[in-house]
């Protein structure tokens, strides 16, 4: 079974999404590309508006007949409300992963505003989703997602996995993330967003096995095929491209095979 | 899950060979930060090009951004010599003055193989507004050279001006690492409004950014590029190979529309 394992669905107000950007756009993308189920992690929760992410989520997982999942999304700055939410949310079907993301909520990964949703995550035996990233010069707001900052709960909660979006997303960021890879059996990186760089795949797979790696696309932001490409022809075994591509999502988001 | 995915690779790899790709962003020298690529010679670039199944296309030098843009664009001149290759040479106002120097010396590129040209507004400190640039671009306009800019480099209304200014300049725009879908409000009515206007593929990343361009503006507007070995050329490869357009419309983006700009080229 292949897996998106980073997708999103719903409007940003400072972009121009396509026509396509919708949930059948999606499951028609996903069909050509032969992706057999993806998990979505909706714009409305990223920007304030968690309510709306859930409902939307769960309407676009019954719409699609289960083939979009979703990841609760946690927003430390409404921490009671929002964690009401998702323990209610664990209840309804189609919810695999808890999500967070620093830097669009401006708080530090290791604040303790955070530990509460490690705790459910720890309950549930849910993965917990992060935007990660390098420090930037034209976006500030990445350096509260560099990931040096998530060995504070990583080495915490050893039983909770952590799927670190975009590996990093640029050069020191990966060299970040794989470093704390390779030191907590519970980091996983997924290969999400605009993170193209020559050789990167096969980087990855040498530092830190392609057992703690997924696919994931980025969309409704990145077309898929930037990323398939690169996994189908990357210079690793078939055996590792069946661990990125869906083996390594079945076993941490338990989805059958 | 296995064959699957062998199975899967298989056909990318045929569909790939298939299409001949031109690629319009192959570079040389050594990039300032190389991150996980080796190899940054003519040799490890046709290596590369074998590789990945691409046939041919445009290399320019990294060195232009930083050290001699002279120096550079006589390095990749030579470079490409012989190779089957073709130049992109880099320009600054300076060069065109007076402007016949700078004729002379893009008319000696051109016959040396150079079918592009790329500008580096904000990175050497100029306008490309015609008090600044105008000799350098009525020559590219004399020539029909491909002006290559990356968006990073001038703002959206800069591109807006020179497109109008110089309706013969065939301008594409590309650039990374800045998302270059973060500006589809304004690329987008620029392609309705200059028809000189391309982009290039590299970083057309955006979900459904390929057919959407194609449907809105047709393929015409898209050029193939990889930024070799910057980036992994799968990332547009497959956005070629797997879109969801006619076998027309991918030969167009994958090496034709290229292939006709550069067969345009004319001495000055």
């Amino acid at each position: 079974m292949i897996v998106d394992s980073h997708t999103h669905l719903g409007k940003v107000a400072g972009l121009m999404l396509p026509a396509g950007a919708t949930v059948a756009g999606m499951l028609a993308l996903m069909d050509h590309l032969g992706i057999d189920l993806a998990v979505q992690m909706h714009h409305a929760g990223l920007f304030e508006c968690f309510e709306e992410a859930y409902a939307a989520s769960l309407a676009a997982y019954e719409s699609s007949s289960g083939r979009l999942l979703y990841a609760l999304i946690y927003n430390p700055r409404y921490g009671d409300e929002s964690l009401a939410l998702i323990r209610r949310s664990f209840d309804a079907p189609g919810a695999v992963a808890i999500k967070i993301h620093p830097g669009q909520h401006l708080l530090f990964p290791e604040d303790p505003s955070y530990e509460p949703i490690w705790q459910l995550a720890a309950e549930k035996g849910v993965p917990i989703i992060t935007h990660s990233w390098a420090l930037s010069d034209y976006n500030p707001t990445q350096r509260f997602a560099t990931p040096e900052h998530f060995e504070h709960y990583l080495s915490r909660y050893p039983g909770v996995n952590l799927v670190m979006g975009h590996a990093g997303g640029r050069y020191e960021g990966h060299l970040a993330a794989a470093e704390l890879a390779r030191r907590y059996p519970n980091a996983y990186l997924d290969l999400s967003g605009d993170v193209y760089g020559f050789g990167l795949i096969e980087w990855l797979v040498g530092q830190v096995g392609a057992e703690r790696l997924l696919f994931g696309s980025d969309a409704v932001w990145m077309d898929p095929r930037t990323t398939i490409g690169r996994i189908l022809d990357a210079e690793i075994g078939t055996a590792a491209k069946a661990l990125i591509l869906g083996d390594n999502a079945c076993r941490l988001f338990r989805l059958g095979a | 899950m296995q064959d699957r995915i062998t199975e899967l690779a298989d056909a990318y790899r045929q569909a790939r060979a298939e299409l001949e790709f031109l690629d319009s962003n192959m570079w040389i020298g050594r990039p300032r930060n190389p991150e996980f690529a080796t190899g940054f010679d003519i040799h490890a670039l046709r290596d590369r090009l074998q590789r990945y199944g691409i046939a041919g296309g445009l290399v320019s030098h990294f060195a232009v951004l930083t050290y001699d843009v002279e120096w550079a664009n006589e390095q990749v001149l030579a470079e490409t010599a012989g190779t089957g290759l073709s130049a992109v040479v880099t320009l600054t106002p300076e060069m065109f003055e007076p402007p016949e120097a700078g004729r002379a010396y893009l008319s000696g590129a051109i016959a040396r193989g150079a079918r592009a040209a790329r500008v580096f507004p904000a990175t050497h400190n100029f306008t490309l507004r015609a008090w600044c640039s105008g000799a350098l671009l009525q020559a590219l306009a004399d020539s029909r050279l491909p002006l290559i800019i990356w968006h990073t480099e001038a703002s959206w209304d800069e591109i807006r001006n020179l497109c109008e200014s110089y309706p013969e300049v065939p301008v594409i725009v590309e650039g990374t690492p800045k998302k270059i879908l973060y500006y589809g409000r304004q690329y987008y009515p620029l392609l309705g409004r200059c028809p000189n206007l391309r982009l290039e593929l590299h970083n057309l990343v955006s979900y459904l950014g390929v057919e959407d361009v194609v449907r809105r503006f047709g393929a015409r507007r898209l050029v193939f590029g990889t930024y070799m070995p910057v980036y992994d050329p799968n990332t547009a490869l497959m956005q070629v190979t797997h879109a969801r357009l006619s076998s027309e419309d991918k030969r167009l983006i994958a090496r034709d529309n290229l292939a006709e700009l550069m067969a345009g080229v004319k001495p000055l």
